[in-house]
């Protein structure tokens, strides 16, 4: 299995590269989505949790208008620690079939999927914002897989904005 | 007994409501696939979205050409069709405000077709002309402008954050305020804010509690009010405009700009410096507007109830004009209603929000003032949602949630900017006000003394509230009360030295006086006041001395000059 997309402009097989973790997260942001970005400093949260778990996580850019630099910029302005991915020929999003972002897909390094929904439910509709999640759907997963228990399902509709994609 | 009446009023609605009610329109779908974004939507863009959604303004991307409009289309067919964009409460068809953020029912269609069919680009010759916006302050170069001295640093992450930032205004004389604009300063963070203003200087002893820039909350000092007769708020989008003719209003000297402002975090640390213009004139007011306001103290919403309504209502004291209405309410509100029962038996809309959203909340303009005579009846009902359902319910599971100050408190308030026309108007409506006042004053600190008995403040509160109504005796005791709990409390000092003054107990009043002045060095009334009484004793040196100090603390205290001139006067 392939699926290529560029870390600072150099290809890269993430699901090569982390052969060995229990599993790979990719939260996929855009540049100018106020809904992602505000999620930024939970996704950062999430990342700093989990890694020491042998899990892999990557912030994935789907929209094949933004440049390597804007990319760059938007990785220090928001202060990502984790991975950041280009994936301007969107292979790895419809690997993954989100849809908005901010969205995130888990699987496993054999390309196995195990989630793909919303991180929380904090963002209940455009412009609606709980104060606290009620719900940590993402957190919910990946405590699943470090614990060896079976992945809950999320079903919701993820709230963000639509990846643009090429037809 | 307000419910009766609302329902009164809605039940004689339904009856009236053929005149009034909002005419539905339909979309009429243009044939197919003949919708491209140079000819039908750059139109809609470019007038109604960018004006916000260009480089430098409040939205967070900018919508100016086809490849940025087409790579949002599915979005902007969903926001537009839910009516989330562009951000305007009111629902339409009932009262008409400036500054309208509105897509027709046709333009929402179109939007919608266009997207479906594929989001075509079309001939970039029929583009329309771009608009052609004003860079910096749209009002043109202001008289004056002031700005937060230090920045605020509101953090990438966590709640959203309602903060006052103080900002002194350098005045050398009094001026006439025809306009105000304001910068937010960090277009990404700022949702909405409220100005007020502050000559005491308890807003300053406030944001001096702690070292980090402004005070948090969204309620200022008693002292820190809008201008007297007006409204000003912002938001994204908010055109700001010149008060009517003769309306204008007095900035005094020794004011601070108390900028309440609500900020959200953008995922990474922001600054935030803001920044307020003022224009003024040199024309007096030859009107003055006042407000009206219906509160509902009583709220008290059960869990897992989705329909709870607060309801007031008040009968006009006078003919008069609503120019304005601001409604307050906090995030389980979900709609508000305001209306008028005329004498004649017809309705009058003021206000219908069916989706209220805290976030966006502010002030409206009517674009045509809206007469009401004597004896109209004035109400207001606002619907609660204290149920999971609502996902602005802060409280998770719901719980019981009553009349307070917090965010997580419940408010319905609804205040109207009015106008009378003659001198008889304007004096009834005085009364009125001051007799709403004191029965507001007085729900208000009793609802604070209910969560802390021993707020000295409520209690001063309580006070004057008694002493404006004539009841001194009670009045004195709330002062008493007010001192013993907190001895510092200037104001209860003041007013305790104005009851004595009344009794004609001037040793008394006296010593007060200048315990107020022991207090606080800068309280120029009460240094005013020691010079009268001093004049009265015959002791021109010290009746000088407080005098000149009455007028270094407020140059335009127009008693301590006579004085002074008395004083003169009186050695010759």
């Amino acid at each position: 299995m392939f699926c290529a997309a560029a870390v600072r402009g150099a290809e890269m097989d993430p699901f090569k590269a982390h052969k060995d973790a229990k599993a790979l997260v990719f939260i996929f942001v855009s540049n100018e989505c106020p809904v992602a970005n505000r999620y930024a400093p939970e996704i950062e949260r999430l990342h700093k949790q989990y890694t020491s778990n042998q899990i892999a996580f990557f912030v994935v850019h789907a929209d094949p208008s933004e440049t390597q630099a804007s990319i760059d910029k938007h990785t220090h302005d928001f202060g990502y620690t984790c991975q950041v991915l280009r994936d301007a020929d969107q292979r790895l999003a419809h690997k993954a079939g989100v849809k908005v972002t901010p969205e995130a897909a888990v699987f496993l390094p054999n390309g196995k999927s195990l989630y793909r929904s919303r991180i929380d439910n904090r963002q209940a509709d455009f412009g609606k914002a709980r104060t606290e999640p009620t719900e940590r759907d993402l957190q919910a997963a990946l405590d699943a897989i470090v614990q060896g228990k079976p992945v809950p399902k999320s079903e919701t509709r993820p709230v963000g904005c639509y990846i643009p994609f090429q037809r | 007994m307000n419910r009766l009446v609302w329902i009164f009023a809605g039940l004689l609605l339904v009856a009236g409501c053929k005149k009034s009610a909002p005419t539905p329109e339909g979309y009429l779908p243009r044939p197919k696939g003949t919708l491209t974004f140079s000819k039908d939507v750059a139109p809609i863009v470019y007038n109604q979205c960018a004006t916000c959604h260009r480089p430098g303004q409040a939205a967070p991307f900018s919508l100016l050409n086809y490849a940025e409009v087409q790579k949002r289309a599915k979005q902007m067919a969903e926001v537009t069709a839910s009516r989330y964009m562009p951000p305007w409460m009111p629902a339409p068809g009932y009262v008409e405000f400036t500054g309208e953020r509105r897509l027709t029912v046709d333009q929402i269609g179109l939007i919608q077709q266009w997207a479906a069919e594929g989001a075509a680009e079309g001939n970039p010759a029929d583009l329309p002309p771009m608009p052609k916006w004003k860079e910096g302050w749209q009002l043109g170069e202001p008289d004056l402008v002031v700005t937060m001295p230090v920045p605020y640093a509101l953090p990438g992450g966590g709640k959203d954050v309602y903060r006052n930032f103080v900002v002194p205004i350098p005045l050398e004389k009094a001026r006439y305020v025809r306009a105000v604009e304001f910068n937010p300063g960090n277009w990404r963070v700022a949702h909405h804010a409220f100005f007020r203003f502050d000559r005491t200087g308890d807003s300053r002893a406030a944001d001096e509690r702690d070292a980090e820039v402004g005070f948090p909350g969204i309620h200022t000092p008693q002292n820190a009010q809008a201008p007297s007769g007006h409204f000003l708020s912002w938001q994204p989008g908010k055109v700001f405009s010149q008060v009517p003719e003769g309306l204008s209003w007095r900035l005094e000297t020794g004011t601070d700009l108390v900028l309440q402002m609500h900020l959200q975090p953008s995922g990474k640390p922001e600054p935030v410096q803001a920044s307020m213009a003022f224009y003024f004139t040199d024309r007096a007011p030859t009107n003055m507007p006042d407000k009206i306001s219906l509160n509902s103290y009583e709220i008290d919403i059960p869990a897992g109830v989705s329909n709870h309504v607060a309801t007031e209502s008040l009968v006009l004291p006078a003919d008069l004009q609503v120019l304005g209405i601001l409604p307050h309410a906090h995030y389980l509100a979900t709609e508000v209603d305001g209306l008028a029962n005329l004498p004649d038996g017809s309705k009058q809309w003021l206000l219908k929000i069916n989706k209220w959203d805290f976030n966006w909340q502010g002030d409206y303009r009517c674009a045509h003032p809206i007469f009401l005579p004597k004896g109209t009846t004035v109400s207001m009902k606002f619907t609660f949602d204290n149920t999971d359902q609502n996902p602005s319910n802060p409280n998770h599971p719901p719980k019981r949630v009553r009349y307070g100050l917090q965010t997580t408190d419940a408010m319905a308030e609804l205040w109207l900017q009015v106008l009378t026309s003659n001198a008889k108007d304007a004096a009834a409506l005085t009364a009125f006000n001051q007799s709403r006042l004191i029965k507001d004053t007085i729900a208000y600190n009793t609802y604070l003394l209910k969560n802390d008995p021993r707020d000295a403040s409520a209690y001063n509160g309580l006070g004057k509230a008694m002493y404006f109504a004539d009841n001194f005796s009670t009045a004195w005791n709330h002062f008493q009360t007010a001192v013993k709990l907190n001895p510092d409390l200037d104001e209860s000092h003041y007013f305790i030295a104005l009851i004595y003054r009344r009794q004609n107990r001037f040793p008394e009043a006296k010593q007060e006086f200048q315990r107020v002045l022991a207090v606080n060095p800068k309280h120029s009334k009460a240094a005013g006041n020691l010079g009268v009484l001093c004049l009265q004793e015959g002791n021109l040196a010290d009746a000088e001395r407080y005098f000149a100090q009455a007028l270094s603390l407020n140059p335009e205290d127009e008693i301590a000059r006579r004085g002074l001139d008395d004083v003169v006067r009186l050695r010759r």
